[in-house]
């Protein structure tokens, strides 16, 4: 039985296509699972063209899968090859339905390693392979040496000695009572592993702050309805992108163009529908995925309508939900029309200020926006180091202590049972951070008891 | 006997625990066989404490027991108090320890040596050896007589340039009375091995008529025990008890005034000592806070007045030992039969010999015990059995004996010292067994059977009443599993903390009906406990497996692997693993190392697995 594994076979940038490989037994019903739409079996050895769901909510994307049976894949066991979009959030969300199927991402060289295994590989053919996988762990190594000197590796690493640590008291217990050593009492185990579990939480949540992707780079466009968010789409790009009018709510769906920005960069800028209080169904569906959008951690414009009282401006920014406040810029709209005045103007630091129409302000916004997405780009070795691979790691960490959790509030669970549980959540830890060694338990037992008869 | 002029198959030099464990297995696999050693009186002597077994250490024990060694059945004839220990915990984590009279123990093992065919004693000190072509060839004794010899096992302990420390006072010598042995260090310094230096020590001895009982608290033996070995009825005799009494601060207080005068403080000893047995000493400096130690009076024998100080082992001067010693409750007036000292000897880093134990420098030399930097009589124990067992086996050209770590402590023993690096002397703990729900002293016979059959050291009677017995506790678990009561198997009934069999026997009545003995029964209720573990731990083993099968070509050169992180680089050259499963063993070694490692092999030319 090969454990079915999951992971992106084409670099990690933004591309107009990915390829998504998977290996091991029950991978294709995996698959089959996440294209809800196909009713009939793929076919093995042919392109199919599938919607596979990159999103919780049921969201999907065109793509093309292939299925390979045994033994006529590259590893030789059951694989499949699906060619995607190319956008590194439609990419991970993908590779996150696989992970909820049960599929774990693949380690380095695991692709290789069964393909060797099966005799599927000559030696030419793995010695090319080898050289790949060569360059590919070396900048593997590279980038472990930032999470090494980053606080992502620091925090990994606290969580793995908090488990060690709790490995070896309870390891004390076993191997040197005849010492007088005893081992922990179950409630403090219980905290111990809460508190635990808790820290890798924290550290799965921090993950989703850095999430933004250096090189697809998206701003988006909020306000209120009619505050010309379209229209400044439209501008920015310099064709009509979005439809526009004067009647407020004209845009419901998202629209989405690409805007070239100084000194050469591009940004993806997304027309949003507006912020207001829904009256109906239509209303409320555009809204709520306005919403879903600004969830995601992205940088927001928010265009505020130079002609309104200043009074009325102020209290909405403020009445912005706070992270997302966080996140955006406000913009004065529509300066054409002369009625700003100098103090709204100052009320919002920036100071920007432009009309679309008459194209003032526009240059200054587009630089503006270069210097802001660079700022918010997310620094590397930080979020970005945080791979897929190594997400699945923590959940399943994660997951596994909250088992044990459970076991140890039915009440009893044995020290040297409880030890395998948590040897093995560490053992996940440790392929984050790549240390694993008993020697270190039984030095942690050393520093802390007094042992020898 | 003179051996002078002789040939044999085999010559195990020392005559500790790994001696008479080697020379016993090779001489009864056919090897004719020689032991040398310094004085036959002391073949079998328990130089430090008067017991065997322990945590981790009565597993292997057992082990040595399932495979046809001896340390089980001498400590059988010899114990005069055991205690399982961890009863409170659960049966993976319990062990039998003994204590036994000294002198039983001793003349039993020669009794038993001297009686077995093909094993010749020799009194001498081997001082040098004699290699040709890579080979082995013979040993040289101190007197100038030569033994030709075809295999040569070294199971020196701790005689090898040893130095006994008495406080400032120094003499050399292995054991007190008995003296060293230089030139062999000097020879295998020459044939190019890598030697170390370590240190272990050992506490007085006191005269049992000067000890005032009434201030110690009695410790019972365990009433009905069923003793080590698998092979010979539950030993019932008139079982001795032992005290405990505790060092406080005025001990204490004795032994900082005296730190200076300690050769471990001083700086006089250059070895390095072991973390968990440490000195009296080491105790008091490392932990400042605690107001004592705990301190077992241990009887040496039925008819001996030495008692052995368990927990006082120290290096301090004469008169500083009496002055600590007479504060600790009901010591007093304690006399010293003989003080504590330390002994720092030489030893060879084990990862310079394969899991058979021969030396990767010179064939048919094989090296066990202590000169492999471990520690206790049972871990040397089993090296020597396992030394001995592949000498007789590598003579006949047979497969190598090597036991896997989920096999067996005595394979987790052998697999963690060829990629080791010993800084303090190696000992056996459970937690240094990843399987150990499976490795339990309890199925150690039935555990390693396949292995006594093959290698023949058993009687066909034992083997015949071990099979009998794992036949029953297989086809039993396997009842348990058909038959369900109310939508579960009666396995997983009996796996429920606190179930008992008598349970499943009274919803059963097939069950009942097989009439099961309580050795049987207890056996099925624990391997029920722990099935659904193991279940987990055999698919580790399994997924682990395809790593053993990748194997690194003898002088495989690792610095040629392009990627490696500097640290892994440095482990793997310095252990040179056999396998890409040893080396993922290997502190240091990444993931990401492994599958570079793992490339790089493909486009060797890999062989399959040369054992040993």
């Amino acid at each position: 039985m090969a454990e079915p594994i999951v992971a992106l076979a084409t670099p990690p940038s933004p591309a107009p296509l990915a390829i998504i490989r998977l290996d091991g037994d029950g991978c294709i019903e995996a698959l089959m699972a996440i294209i809800p739409q196909c009713r009939r079996s793929l076919e093995a050895r042919h392109p199919s063209a599938i919607e596979i769901l990159w999103h919780e909510d049921g969201e999907a994307v065109p793509a093309i899968a292939t299925t390979f049976l045994p033994p006529g894949s590259f590893t030789g066991g059951e694989s499949v090859e699906i060619v995607v979009p190319g956008s590194p959030p439609i990419v991970r969300g993908i590779l996150e339905q696989f992970r909820r199927q049960g599929v774990r991402p693949a380690t380095p060289g695991e692709f290789t390693r069964r393909a060797f295994v099966g005799g599927k590989i000559d030696l030419t053919r793995a010695e090319s392979v080898a050289a790949l996988i060569e360059a590919e762990d070396l900048a593997a190594v590279a980038a472990a040496r930032r999470v090494l000197e980053g606080e992502l590796a620091h925090s990994i690493g606290e969580i793995g000695s908090r488990l060690l640590d709790l490995v070896a008291f309870l390891e004390a217990g076993l191997d040197f009572t005849e010492q007088e050593v005893e081992g922990p009492r179950g409630e403090e185990v219980a905290s111990q592993i809460q508190g635990i579990a808790a820290a890798i939480s924290a550290l799965l949540d921090r993950r989703r702050e850095g999430r933004a992707e250096p090189l697809a780079q998206r701003i988006l466009l909020w306000g209120r309805p009619n505050a010309g968010k379209s229209t400044l789409l439209n501008a920015l790009v310099g064709r009509e992108a979005a439809l526009t009018s004067g009647d407020p709510g004209t845009t419901t769906d998202p629209v989405l163009a690409r805007v070239l920005l100084p000194p050469g960069g591009e940004v993806d800028v997304i027309d949003l529908a507006g912020n207001r209080t829904a009256t109906d169904a239509v209303e409320k569906r555009a809204l709520e995925l306005s919403l879903r959008w600004l969830r995601g951690g992205e940088p927001v414009l928010y265009l505020l309508d130079s002609s309104c009282r200043q009074e009325d401006l102020e209290a909405e920014w403020h009445a912005l939900d706070p992270d997302i406040r966080r996140r955006a810029m406000p913009l004065l709209t529509k300066i054409d029309l002369g009625s700003a005045e100098e103090s709204l103007v100052t009320a919002f630091a920036d100071g920007l200020a432009v009309s679309a129409l008459s194209g003032e302000g526009m240059p200054e916004l587009k630089e503006k926006m270069g210097q802001w997405l660079a700022e918010k780009t997310p620094t590397a070795g930080q979020g970005l180091l945080f791979t897929e691979r190594q997400v699945g790691c923590l959940q399943q960490c994660k997951k596994s202590l909250d088992r044990i959790r459970d076991f140890l509030a039915t009440g009893s669970i044995e020290a040297e049972l409880l030890v395998v549980d948590l040897k093995q959540s560490h053992s996940l830890l440790a392929e984050v951070t790549g240390e694993a060694t008993p020697e270190r338990i039984l030095d942690l037992i050393f520093a802390r008891f007094c042992l020898g008869k | 006997m003179s051996a002078e002029g002789s040939f044999f198959d085999v010559v195990v030099v020392g005559g500790g625990h790994a001696g008479c464990e080697a020379a016993s297995a090779a001489a009864r696999m056919g090897a004719k066989t020689c032991l040398v050693t310094l004085d036959t009186g002391t073949v079998g002597a328990l130089s430090c404490n008067p017991a065997i077994g322990g945590i981790g250490k009565g597993q292997l024990t057992r082990e040595i027991d399932a495979l046809g060694g001896l340390q089980a059945r001498i400590t059988d004839q010899a114990a005069v108090h055991y205690r399982m220990l961890n009863t409170s915990k659960g049966e993976a984590v319990q062990s039998l320890r003994a204590q036994v009279d000294k002198d039983i123990y001793a003349r039993s093992m020669q009794k038993r040596l001297v009686a077995t065919p093909g094993l010749t004693l020799v009194a001498g000190s081997v001082e040098d050896l004699q290699v040709s072509g890579g080979r082995v060839e013979a040993v040289l004794l101190a007197d100038g007589s030569r033994i030709t010899a075809a295999r040569v096992i070294l199971t020196n302990g701790t005689f090898l340039r040893a130095l006994m420390h008495t406080g400032e006072s120094t003499a050399e010598g292995g054991r007190i009375g008995e003296g060293a042995v230089t030139g062999l260090s000097v020879a295998l310094e020459r044939l190019g091995f890598e030697s170390g230096r370590l240190k272990t020590g050992t506490p007085p001895r006191l005269d049992f008529e000067s000890i005032d009982l009434s201030r110690t608290t009695i410790q019972h033996p365990d009433q009905e025990p069923d003793g080590f070995s698998a092979f010979l009825p539950p030993p019932r005799r008139d079982w001795m008890v032992c005290w405990i009494t505790r060092t406080n601060d005025a001990t204490h207080e004795v032994i900082r005034k005296n730190l200076h005068r300690s050769p471990m403080y001083s700086g006089v000893i250059e070895g390095i000592g072991p973390r968990y047995c440490p000195s009296i000493e080491d105790k008091v400096v490392r932990f400042p806070n605690r107001d004592g130690h705990t301190v077992h009076l241990e009887r040496e024998g039925i008819d001996s007045r030495s008692v052995y100080v368990n927990g006082i082992s120290t290096s301090l001067p004469a008169d500083a030992q009496e002055e600590l010693v007479r504060q600790i409750p009901g010591l007093e007036k304690a006399r010293f039969l003989r003080h504590g000292y330390a002994v720092e000897y030489d030893f060879f880093p084990p990862h310079q010999i394969r899991k058979t134990f021969e030396s990767r420098a010179v064939n048919g030399l094989y090296l066990a015990g202590q000169i492999c930097g471990t520690s206790g009589y049972e871990e040397a124990a089993a090296q020597g059995f396992l030394a001995g067992v592949n000498a007789a086996l590598n003579l006949a050209d047979g497969p190598p004996f090597i036991l896997r770590r989920d096999e067996a402590y005595m394979g987790v023993l052998a697999d963690d010292l060829v990629r080791c690096d010993p800084r303090e002397p190696y000992r056996m703990f459970t937690s240094r067994a990843e399987y150990r729900l499976m490795l339990r002293h309890d199925n150690a016979d039935l555990r390693l059977h396949d292995h006594a059959r093959s290698l023949g050291l058993l009687t066909e009677a034992e083997l015949e009443r071990v099979l009998q017995e794992k036949e029953k506790v297989q086809s039993t678990l396997e009842t348990l599993r058909r038959i369900r009561i109310g939508g579960k198997d009666l396995l997983s009934i009996l796996r429920r903390p606190g179930a008992t069999f008598d349970e499943v026997e009274a919803a059963s009545p097939e069950v009942a009906g097989l009439s099961l003995d309580e050795r049987i029964r207890e056996r099925v209720r624990v391997d029920a406990r722990y099935e659904t573990y193991i279940e987990r731990q055999l698919e580790e083993v399994r997924r682990l497996k395809d790593l053993e099968e990748w194997c690194f070509a003898d002088g495989f050169d690792f610095d040629k692997v392009p990627g490696l992180r500097g640290e892994a680089r440095e482990k793997l050259v310095r252990l040179r693993p056999l396998t890409l499963g040893d080396a993922r063993r290997i502190a240091g070694v990444s993931p990401a190392d492994l599958s570079l490692l793992m490339v790089f092999l493909s486009g060797e030319k890999h062989r399959r697995k040369e054992l040993g």
